[in-house]
């Protein structure tokens, strides 16, 4: 029931990816640490500092990984038209989204390559994709369910036979 | 060796009886209350809100009763819909590609009312418990098949017009219908009014086939002794109140029935559990008029029950059998001289 899809890759302009990472900034120090009364003083500004530096090294990486998360928008279609409200989850996790009266959708997080979004619709087959490293735009079309619609009531009326009389 | 031998016999017997029973240690409260806590939740994230359901129970049983508690208590029979199914079903019921056009377009009808006014008909149903169970990760399959109830008519009964659920629980396959288990409709106005059965959950296969004969015959779960489509379209009707009462319906196995006058007739159920032999009733319709009487005899055996009637005068009678004020089923007897 679920496909495993993986789109084209689209070349595009837009593609944010960064691969580069920022070097952290180097700061002078003494190395190793000086316990000496005297120059306790000394290592606690050393502290101090390293603090600093991890604690801003931590941010830039940070950055960075936004950065080289993929921003994806798309639209999802079935053989005859946008659909409207087909739910849009990053499998594996709680974050999702759902398309808009024209079909379209951006996902509200960046993501990264082999993360699989999965679409559902009730009453559509499920289907999945897989983000690549040039995903920025999912046109997806949706296939409905091959089955039969049946109906019939449940009633408590009691049985009448049928008389010719 | 005999032991071995006493454990196996054990084990077979509960597989052929053991339906909900299999699970008689398991409380459904919990998985009850569950499906009450996200009542009127929205059906545009199904991973959602089966993930709501079903994560903070263990056992697959209570999981799955989690998600068709929710579906029987919170979606709709849409009479309306029904409606045009009955009237596009009989126009093309010869005519297998405008049939399959016109369900094209109807199943899109369907899916979209399910999500805007949560209503839908039988597929809608068990199509929603399957997709649920399947975000579970619970093994459950739609089953499309003939359905039968008192107003059916089976003259015009030549393709599926139901459909239900099987549901496969530690490595067992179990029976469910949630449509009829969700409530009924008002025969004078139609209405539809929420009245939940809890008798259709996990029901007794053999019980089950008395108005449900699936497409695919395996999934009556029956091997032994299968009953025939021509079986299904000459037993008795049974109602809902059959599924509360009754573990098996035995006898009589036809609706249309001839007797003799004088002549003892039979009744046999295996019922659930024990009841008051003074609370059975059968009401008597001549085609005129109703007369409710006591059987000649009523005799309950542990949870046999077998009822005898005696036919003093000849014509056409429809037999209703009551438990209280529980309608069970429905037989007619041409009573000759």
């Amino acid at each position: 029931m679920k496909k495993q899809v993986t789109l084209p890759q689209k070349p595009s302009s837009k593609n944010k990816l960064d691969t580069k990472r920022k070097n952290t900034p180097k700061t002078n120090y003494h190395w190793p640490f000086d316990l000496e009364p005297k120059r306790i003083k000394k290592s606690f500004g050393f502290a101090v500092l390293l603090l600093i530096t991890v604690l801003a090294s931590h941010s830039t990486l940070a950055q960075v990984k936004v950065n080289q998360g993929l921003s994806i928008s798309g639209t999802v279609t079935d053989n005859e038209g946008p659909l409207l409200g087909v739910n849009i989850i990053q499998k594996g996790a709680e974050v999702g989204t759902s398309t808009d009266s024209k079909g379209q959708f951006t996902f509200p997080k960046a993501l990264q390559p082999n993360d699989v979004l999965v679409f559902t619709y009730l009453g559509y087959e499920t289907q999945e994709i897989t983000i690549t490293n040039n995903t920025t735009q999912l046109d997806v079309v949706l296939v409905i369910d091959s089955i039969a619609i049946r109906g019939a009531l449940e009633v408590d009326t009691p049985y009448k036979s049928k008389r010719t009389e | 060796m005999n032991r071995i031998k006493l454990v196996f016999i054990l084990l077979f017997v509960s597989q052929s009886y053991a339906q909900i029973s299999d699970f008689k240690d398991i409380d459904f409260k919990k998985a009850d209350s569950l499906a009450m806590a996200y009542k009127e939740a929205e059906l545009t994230n199904l991973p959602l809100l089966s993930k709501k359901l079903t994560s903070n129970l263990k056992t697959d049983v209570e999981k799955f009763r989690a998600i068709y508690m929710w579906v029987c208590t919170n979606i709709e029979n849409d009479f309306s819909l029904y409606l045009k199914y009955e009237r596009k079903n009989k126009r093309f019921q010869n005519d297998s590609l405008e049939f399959n056009l016109w369900q094209t377009d109807f199943k899109k009808t369907v899916f979209k009312t399910l999500v805007e006014d949560h209503k839908t008909i039988c597929t809608g149903y068990a199509y929603l418990v399957k997709t649920l169970a399947h975000w579970a990760n619970l093994e459950c399959e739609l089953v499309h098949g003939y359905g039968r109830t008192s107003t059916t008519d089976i003259d015009q009964l030549n393709a599926p017009n139901h459909s239900w659920n099987a549901v496969k629980l530690n490595n067992k396959w179990y029976l469910c219908d949630p449509t009829w288990a969700s409530g009924k409709q008002n025969a004078e106005t139609f209405r539809f009014s929420f009245q939940y059965n809890d008798g259709y959950f996990l029901a007794e296969p053999k019980l089950f086939a008395v108005n449900h004969f699936p497409a695919d015959a395996k999934w009556l779960l029956l091997d032994e002794n299968p009953p025939t489509f021509a079986d299904f379209l000459n037993a008795p009707v049974i109602y809902g109140k059959a599924y509360t009462n009754l573990k098996r319906h035995n006898a009589p196995q036809f609706l249309n029935n001839t007797v003799k006058k004088h002549e003892t007739v039979t009744f046999e159920y295996e019922l659930l559990n024990a009841i008051n032999c003074e609370t059975v009733k059968l009401v008597i319709n001549n085609g005129r008029n109703n007369k409710t009487i006591r059987p000649n005899s009523t005799t309950l055996t542990n949870t046999a029950l077998v009822l005898e009637h005696e036919f003093t005068t000849t014509g056409l009678y429809d037999v209703h059998v009551l438990i209280g004020d529980d309608l069970i089923s429905t037989y007619t007897f041409e009573v000759k001289g």
